[in-house]
């Protein structure tokens, strides 16, 4: 009960990091007074709601790559944090602690405080205290470190969240200068997949793992940046050189540079968008083809493919175009991967869903892709992508750890009995799917997605699958 | 029988004022534009607000005209409940993906650049359009030689900018790559030069 607890408050300190994130990005598009910026303090003040008693505030720490509560990584506000991240450690910041008695008005000018590179010396250890207190900020407390320690080399699950982090960086500062109508550092948007690129080539599955995270999406940030990853992943079974991956990358990494243009309040809707909305959502396609045009510098297939990414083969999808045309493959790829990313992750309006039942949806989307581009994408991915939690014939639950011998036949790791017991010590929890477990073949019966299942009916199953040469 | 009001020259300038004033009610409960700028009776007044209509009108008709494709948001997202019918569909295809070839990256790359740029240069707005309607007018006769634009697009491209040259707004530079678009097919069309023999 204690470890469910300890959980749910690690949750919901995720979800007030993330909020911190958020805020932090608003202020830098909007005014104090905005309705974004307000907002998002209102959330902040909610989160802490929930979290900050009396005697107890809201500890956040700041750590070289991750935001924590209670020395646990919140991992999914981490991946967005960057800027958070940077702006506490120059100014030498340990810990922020929220008492339950923060309102909106400190919060924001706590955050305008923070950001302000003018002001770093206000969070000297010396003159902190009394710096929060002349902003009329009496209940966060900072903590300083008396000197600022020089990070040590992270250990390699970092180095993919750093990755991450930087490519999430430079599309947010990309989406508020695209937002301000400023020139847009595209050539930032290159380095960060170039280093993307060669941290694949290092570790292959540490940067892919973090492309199947779901953490909520607020800037389109996360979204892009996982599209971004899968479709470097796919590339990469390509016979091309590095001068295509970096194509490829950064136009999945701009493809949705077009949203900066919708208004935030269609963007974020939580519910339906009605007919209007949605044809103003619809035009962020051609806002981001003519937004990388105009600015000039950028390669042609990023242009394409966020003109491109949501149009089908045969003339369907969007935008509204003067004469019907086929996109080109690096804007089918990036289009097969957009989709694939929407739906396997949490949204305001959906949980996200396991890959099969995005696989399923996909193919029955007639003239929705091209049929080469998602069966290469299916065949690289996986059926069954490393990650994905199942459930087997008798109840046992279990992961996906390795491809396997097929696309069918994934190698597995058993993790609980169907009691929720973890497997006795000594006994085998490796398996390919087929393979004899106690005189039996281990077969799957359903998907598990945030939240949702998908059963697989044993006679959908083919009697005979090829095998991956 | 009543009298004819029409022939009577003070009835006529009673009328006469009395449909001023009623045009000048209408006028004011439509429009914004002071009335003391203009006498709403003004013949070219008229003219000048039915000119200005119809202008507005082929500006929207850039965005909503015949060659347009009409495009009409999909109501809702897709439906996210599956059947094992759509799941038998997909492994159906198990034995066409465990085998799925290389698709070409390079696939339809020039007429995806030609066609952005030709409806950027259409319908987009200020700098996009400019920087597109310049780099379609430099790059039309590279695209043609890179032989990734087939005549066909190209013949395509030159009606569409044809017709874009009949709208008011159609400009020089649209005319001069109309142009060059013709002289790139005319020379494609042209029969080789004899050799000296």
């Amino acid at each position: 009960m204690r470890a469910i607890d300890h959980q749910k408050s690690a949750h919901r300190a995720d979800a007030f990091a993330h909020h911190l994130v958020v805020a932090l990005v608003n202020l830098d598009m909007h005014a104090p007074t905005s309705a974004a910026v307000r907002g998002s303090a209102a959330d902040l003040i909610t989160e802490l709601g929930k979290l900050a008693t009396e005697d107890a505030p809201l500890e956040i720490e700041i750590g070289r790559e991750h935001l924590l509560s209670g020395r646990t990584p919140l991992l999914h506000a981490s991946l967005q944090a960057k800027r958070l991240l940077r702006v506490c450690h120059e100014r030498g910041i340990a810990r922020i602690a929220f008492a339950n008695t923060t309102t909106a008005a400190e919060l924001v000018r706590f955050l305008l405080l923070l950001g302000n590179p003018r002001e770093r010396d206000a969070f000297r250890p010396e003159h902190v205290t009394g710096a929060l207190a002349q902003h009329g900020i009496r209940s966060i407390r900072v903590t300083t470190h008396a000197v600022v320690e020089r990070p040590a080399a992270p250990p390699p699950v970092d180095v993919a969240i750093r990755h991450y982090q930087s490519m999430a960086d430079v599309l947010q500062t990309n989406h508020v200068a695209a937002f301000k109508g400023d020139s847009l550092p595209f050539d930032q948007a290159a380095g960060v997949v170039e280093q993307a690129i060669t941290a694949m080539d290092q570790e292959p599955s540490g940067l892919l793992t973090l492309a199947m995270s779901d953490d909520i999406d607020q800037f389109t940030v996360g979204h892009s940046v996982r599209v971004t990853l899968l479709a470097l992943h796919v590339a990469q079974s390509l016979p091309i050189g590095r001068r295509d991956l970096m194509r490829i990358g950064t136009a999945a990494l701009l493809h949705d540079i077009g949203k900066s243009r919708v208004p935030q309040e269609i963007l974020f809707k939580p519910g339906r968008l009605d007919a209007e909305e949605r044809r103003t959502m619809a035009m962020h396609a051609r806002w981001g083809g003519e937004l990388l045009l105009e600015h000039g510098g950028v390669d042609f297939a990023a242009i394409g493919a966020a003109f491109c990414h949501h149009m089908g083969p045969h003339g369907s999808g969007y935008p509204a175009r003067a004469e019907p045309f086929e996109p080109s493959g690096i804007s089918r790829l990036v289009r097969v991967c957009d989709v694939f990313e929407a739906l396997t992750s949490v949204r305001p309006y959906k949980p996200a869903m396991p890959p099969l039942q995005a696989y399923v949806i996909m193919n029955r989307m007639k003239d929705g892709f091209d049929a080469r581009w998602l069966e290469f994408f299916i065949r690289c991915v996986g059926l069954h992508p490393i990650g994905t939690q199942l459930v087997l014939e008798g109840g046992d639950e279990a992961i996906v750890v390795g491809r396997g011998t097929s696309l069918t036949k994934p190698e597995i790791e058993v993790l609980r009995d169907a009691a929720g017991n973890p497997p006795s010590q000594g006994v085998p929890t490796r398996f390919t799917v087929g393979q004899e477990r106690e005189g039996k073949p281990v077969r799957i019966h359903s998907v598990l997605g945030a939240g949702t299942s998908v059963e697989i009916p044993p006679d959908v199953l083919p009697q005979d699958p090829p095998h991956i040469c | 029988m009543s009298p004819d009001r029409s022939a009577d020259p003070d009835h006529l300038r009673e009328d006469a004022a009395a449909k001023r004033q009623r045009a000048g009610d209408v006028v004011g409960r439509t429009s914004a534009v002071p009335l003391a700028l203009f006498s709403p009776c003004d013949p070219m007044v008229e003219a000048k607000l039915v000119d200005d209509a119809i202008e507005l009108l082929r500006h929207m008709n850039v965005h909503e005209g015949p060659r347009t494709a009409e495009f009409e948001p999909p109501a809702e997202l897709p439906e996210n409940e599956i059947t094992p019918a759509h799941m038998r569909a997909l492994l159906g295809r198990l034995p066409d993906i465990e085998r799925a070839t290389l698709p070409d990256l390079d696939e339809c790359r020039d007429q995806e650049r030609l066609w952005i740029l030709a409806d950027i240069a259409m319908l987009g707005t200020g700098r996009a359009a400019a920087r597109a309607t310049e780099l379609l007018g430099e790059g039309l006769a590279d695209l043609w030689s890179s032989d990734g634009v087939d005549a066909a697009t190209l013949a395509s491209l030159a009606q569409m900018l044809r017709e874009a040259d009949a709208r008011p707004k159609a400009s020089q530079v649209f005319r001069a790559i109309r142009d060059a678009a013709e002289d790139v097919l005319d020379q494609k069309h042209r029969p080789p030069p004899e050799e000296a023999s």
